[in-house]
């Protein structure tokens, strides 16, 4: 028997040997796209004259080296996620760029060529202030890390700490930072909020304290937002309530009280309630930073000012400028003039945001003449960079590093395409006509046919770098197979992007403004492209978290514009919307918007579709989970869009909380309704399209008595229909609900694993209503079945694939931390695999049980194009059934199709067409001539 | 087939037994118009290289009869039973002799039909039946979620 069992599963394993990409598929059919996140740190890598780096911080806890050139990513190092990963400062110096990492935890160097760690080391606990590169007779040498209560040096080459001194009286000054000039000191700066200024100065060599002394502001809160080192060494401060600058020298021991300057000496004026900004620069660490440096009086207005002797110089007012179009020029920062011929025009793009920073590397051209380039971050997350003379060189779409939702959309037939369906919708309007109306849109796609040869014949001629394949909104039109389709992506910062998913252009993007950045979102295809002539038509449901206060944005998935459809306004909370299979006349389908009164509001709401609603509002059934109550409850429509309460389920909270639902996908097909057995028999599956899967977790986390449930329940009657407990297991629990079958994944606390279980349901061997599905008709519960696996890997994601038919075979895509997305046939999640083979089973080619779950390298289906951080996985059906098109998204998007039962319904890529067609025309002309040769010798054989 | 030609040849198949070399192209019925060329030709009543002769070798036209004889054979397969009992329509015991034959392809098609039963060939189990089951029509509509 053993060995039975070792045959049969070296014979599955032979099955699926070759489900992974051949080395001539890579990139045929999957793209990846890799991000950074928001910048919040960029530096020019200045030291060579050639260099095309630009270093980056994000607010994703990315550290990255972007080309300069063409924006591609040099190398990217991705840390965790959260406040432990989160890049407090970065530092560069040469070839070293110093990232102070994780609330001040750890300080790292990186070679900036290759993106190589060159040291890392663990600083001491506290929170951290500021981080600054301190230098000894123009070179650079050490790092400075100032903390809450504590001041470390660090040697840039090693690491080492040289030095480390609690900082006095620590826990009554706010210590915030720190300069140093070029004399051999550091000078660490603290405040004591609307009291005095604390000014420490500690020996670079071996961190004596050289000097403390105390300075009287009490109109002073904070010295990070108020003031700035200038010159050598010059503590500059700006108080809004009195106007008016104090400057301070940081080095002499016997000025012990500020100076003050009133801004009205200079002409300027505070715009009230706003809070004036300081900005120095410091271009060299081993020297002082630059006597001129930026006063900001109100959002849009800045001065810059000099400080020389003791006095401050106006030197240049940039007031602002209220146009469409942003200009960039460059300035001498000693007189403030404009150079000559450095202007850079920035279009503002419509559907995008303001530009909110600039990072700008000047530098001397060979005539000696001064050139610049410039990255732009705008509100939507773009980064442009220009360069003289207003060419834009790259852009990258950097809100894509957090897309919230997406869906896939199909393409629109073309003009010919669509007459060709259209004709088919028509009423006869007799035969001739009919006959000549096919004529003419066949002759049409003759035309176009043969305007498509002309131009491959064209294209052809010219050699092959200067054919572009551009993809634009004009030229797209569904394939054959519909395997291109439209991806819509919508990112946390309010952006949507239309994107071709066979080559990855963003084909179109708009920047939705003013959304707060805990927005939720909901994404719903309302009319598809099907509907000739009537557009496409999608719709987006923003809520703001803080107010609950919805809003509606309905648009064109295909063209990205807006639709100038009236949208309801929504006065009160939105909690949940219901995509009804009610459409309009218009084609549109329903969407029905419950309010915090439970009162329903349709979209579209025309007399069509209320007297639709009308007539079916009593089968219209929708559900709400409360997970802050624990309370499942479900309403019935009535007639008048009121709702009632007809069923509820509470699950206490001191228990256990909710923590996800989730019903099946509505474009989910079943092809099959039962499974067949060994003996021939049908195990009829239980397809309840309105059973809901509810995971709920422990309150209790300790791991003895922590538990992952599962409940399944009808949304529309609130019978449970099966219970499971999950003892000693905690979340995060990922979970896939389809046809008759769920699946999640916990973490096992006593074995200290990842665990997946499978519940299937079936019916039994008799349907109990063939025809017709009703939840209030139920009498029979369903026999349900369950089993666990070991699965040895931690799990970010969890997704089922989709085909049109329901046909292929389905299969998990499970995205790893990794970044590798496994795709895990189903068939080994099966709760009726055997313990022991028997006759039966083996008919059935059910696996035998094996508690351990495969990862095979192979079942990869990105090969090496790992996904970072993968937070959801999209699936699509195509016009193949063998095909199923998948995009991962998290910190990179990666789209690729996975064919489950292989391409069955596909001729392979190396099918020999010429063998084949060879074979065919010898014996075709084989035929001919012998049928000529056998005539002639019938002739013959007569006449003889 | 062109009447003037047909029907010269009609009339000469009737009055000789013997076989000509053209009775084959014409009993296949892909007639050449030699009868045209015949009529064009006026009074010659056999064209050029027609010899009385007889043909020695028959095998050619042996076969092409069986064919057409196949062929209506295949055409008539529905009547086949009703020939079947023309045949014993001369018998004295015609109403037995045909129990006999109803008996006997009953028990052939029996005995067919347990073959392919043994093989497991015959749709008599519900798997079998599997594929036509159409989905389920759904009578409620649902949906809903976690509160937004």
């Amino acid at each position: 028997m053993a060995w039975l069992v070792v045959r049969l599963a070296i014979s599955v394993s032979l099955l699926y040997a070759a489900s992974a990409v051949f080395e001539d598929q890579v990139g045929k059919f999957d793209w990846r796209q890799q991000f950074i996140g928001k910048v919040r740190f960029a530096l020019f890598d200045t030291h060579s004259q050639a260099s095309k780096k630009l270093l980056v911080a994000t607010d994703k806890n990315v550290f990255a080296s972007l080309n300069s050139r063409t924006g591609d990513l040099f190398w990217r190092h991705v840390d965790k996620t959260g406040p432990e990963g989160h890049i407090d400062a970065l530092l560069m110096y040469g070839q070293d760029a110093v990232v102070v990492v994780g609330n001040g935890r750890l300080l790292r160097s990186w070679e900036t060529t290759v993106g190589g760690l060159k040291w890392e080391t663990v600083l001491d606990t506290g929170s951290f202030q500021a981080a600054a590169l301190v230098g000894v007779q123009d070179l650079v040498k050490y790092v400075a890390v100032l903390k809450k209560s504590a001041i470390s040096l660090h040697d840039l080459s090693s690491g080492s700490q040289i030095w480390g001194e609690n900082l006095p009286d620590s826990d009554s000054v706010q210590y915030q930072t720190i300069y140093s000039g070029e004399n051999g000191l550091v000078f660490v700066l603290g405040i004591v909020p609307n009291s005095h200024i604390v000014i420490v100065e500690y020996k670079i060599e071996d961190g004596e304290i050289m000097n403390k002394k105390s300075v009287e502001a009490a109109w002073m809160s904070s010295l990070e937002s108020s003031c700035a080192v200038v010159s050598s060494g010059i503590l500059l401060c700006v108080d809004q309530i009195t106007q008016s600058l104090y400057t301070l020298p940081l080095q002499s021991a016997e000025q012990t009280e500020m100076r003050q300057i009133h801004l009205q000496m200079l002409d300027l004026e505070v715009a009230s309630g706003f809070r004036p900004v300081l900005t120095s620069t410091q271009p060299n660490p081993a020297q002082p930073p630059l006597s001129e440096f930026f006063l900001q009086l109100s959002p849009d207005h800045h001065i810059l000012l000099q400080f020389k002797d003791g006095l401050i110089a106006l030197l240049r007012d940039f007031s602002p400028v209220r146009t469409n179009a942003c200009s960039i020029n460059l300035f001498s920062a000693d007189t403030g003039r404009k150079h000559l011929d450095t202007t850079i025009i920035y279009h503002m793009d419509p559907n995008g945001g303001k530009p909110n920073r600039l990072y700008v590397h000047a530098f001397l051209k060979k005539d000696d003449s001064v050139g610049y380039r410039v990255m732009v971050q705008t509100e939507d997350l773009t980064l442009t960079f220009l360069q003289q003379p207003g060419r834009v060189v790259w852009m990258r779409e950097e809100a894509l590093a957090d897309v919230v939702t997406m869906e896939m959309v199909d393409l629109p037939f073309t003009g010919t395409q669509a007459e060709l369906e259209g004709e088919f919708g028509k009423k006869a309007d007799g035969l001739l006509p009919m006959v000549l109306k096919r004529l003419s849109s066949q002759f049409i796609l003759l035309q176009a046919w043969l305007a498509h040869l002309w131009k491959l014949f064209y294209d052809a001629r010219k050699p092959r770098s200067s054919v572009k394949h551009e993809v634009t909104i004009d030229i797209l039109s569904r394939d054959e197979f519909n395997l291109q389709k439209m991806m819509l992506m919508v990112t946390a910062s309010g952006k949507l992007f239309g994107i071709d998913s066979k080559s990855g252009t963003i084909l179109w993007k708009q920047y939705l403004e003013n959304i707060q950045p805990n927005s939720v979102f909901k994404l719903i295809v309302q009319r598809t492209t099907a509907h000739f002539p009537h557009p496409p038509q999608c719709t987006l449901l923003i809520k703001n978290k803080d107010t609950g206060l919805g809003s509606l944005y309905v648009f064109n998935p295909i063209f990205g514009k807006k639709s100038q459809i009236s949208v309801p306004t929504l006065p009160r909370p939105v909690l949940q919307t219901l995509l009804l299979p009610v459409i309009d006349q218009d084609y549109a389908k329903v969407l029905l918007l419950i309010d915090d009164q439970y009162k329903v509001t349709a979209f579209p709401s025309t007399k069509n579709v209320l007297q639709q609603l009308q007539d079916t509002a009593s089968s219209i059934f929708f559900y709400l989970v409360d997970s802050s109550q624990g309370k499942l409850s479900g309403f019935r429509l009535r007639k008048d869009l009121s709702t009632e309460l007809i069923w509820e389920v509470v699950i206490p909270t001191e228990v256990q909380k909710i923590v996800a639902v989730k019903g099946k996908r509505a474009n989910e097909h079943v092809h099959s309704q039962g499974r067949v057995m060994g003996d021939r028999s049908v195990l009829y599956k239980y397809l309840n399209p309105n059973l809901l899967a509810v995971i709920t977790e422990s309150t209790d986390t300790h791991q003895e008595r922590s538990f992952v449930g599962i409940f399944l329940i009808d949304g529309v009657t609130g019978r449970i229909v099966h219970e499971a407990v999950q003892r000693k297991a905690r979340g995060p629990v990922h979970f896939v609900h389809s046809e008759n079958w769920v699946v999640y994944v916990y973490w096992n606390s006593k074995f200290r694993r990842n665990e997946f279980s499978v519940l299937e349901l079936f019916e039994g061997a008799e349907l109990y209503n063939s025809t017709v599905f009703s939840s209030l008709d139920r009498p029979h519960a369903p026999q349900v079945l369950q089993q666990s696996y070991i699965f040895p890997a931690p799990i970010n994601t969890l997704e089922a694939t989709l085909t049109e038919k329901g046909i292929t075979s389905r299969h998990l895509l499970v995205g790893l931390p990794s970044g590798n997305i496994l795709s895990l046939p189903k068939m080994f999640l099966d709760p009726r695999r055997p313990e022991l083979v028997s006759e039966q089973s083996r008919e059935e080619n059910l696996i035998p049980y094996a508690p351990e779950m495969p990862i095979r390298e192979e079942w990869f289906i990105n090969y090496n194009q790992t996904v970072s951080r993968v937070r959801g996985i999209y699936t699509a059906p195509s016009g193949l059934e063998s095909t199923c098109l998948v995009v991962a998204y998290g910190l990179d998007i990666y789209q690729t199709r996975v064919f489950p039962s292989k391409q069955f319904d596909v001729l392979k890529d190396d099918y020999d067409y010429i063998l084949i067609s060879s074979v065919l025309f010898g014996l075709f002309f084989a035929t001919m001539i012998s049928k000529r040769l056998a005539e002639v010798k019938l002739l013959n054989r007569a006449w003889r | 087939m062109t009447s003037p030609g047909g029907g010269a040849l009609a009339a000469r198949g009737g009055a000789t037994v013997k076989r000509m070399k053209w009775s084959l192209e014409l009993s296949l019925g892909n007639s050449r118009n030699r009868g045209d060329r015949q009529s064009k030709d006026g009074d010659v009543m056999y064209p050029v290289g027609y010899s009385d002769k007889p043909v020695p070798d028959t095998s050619v036209q042996e076969a092409d009869r069986n064919l057409v004889e196949k062929h209506k054979r295949q055409a008539l397969v529905c009547v086949c039973v009703c020939e079947a009992f023309k045949l014993l329509e001369s018998s004295s015991q015609q109403w037995l002799q045909g129990l006999v034959y109803l008996i006997g392809n009953l028990l052939g098609s029996a005995l067919a039909i347990y073959k392919c039963q043994s093989m497991g060939l015959l749709p008599t189990h519900s798997s079998d039946w599997l594929a036509f089951i159409e989905p389920p029509q759904r009578l409620e509509i649902m949906g809903g979620g976690m509160v937004m």
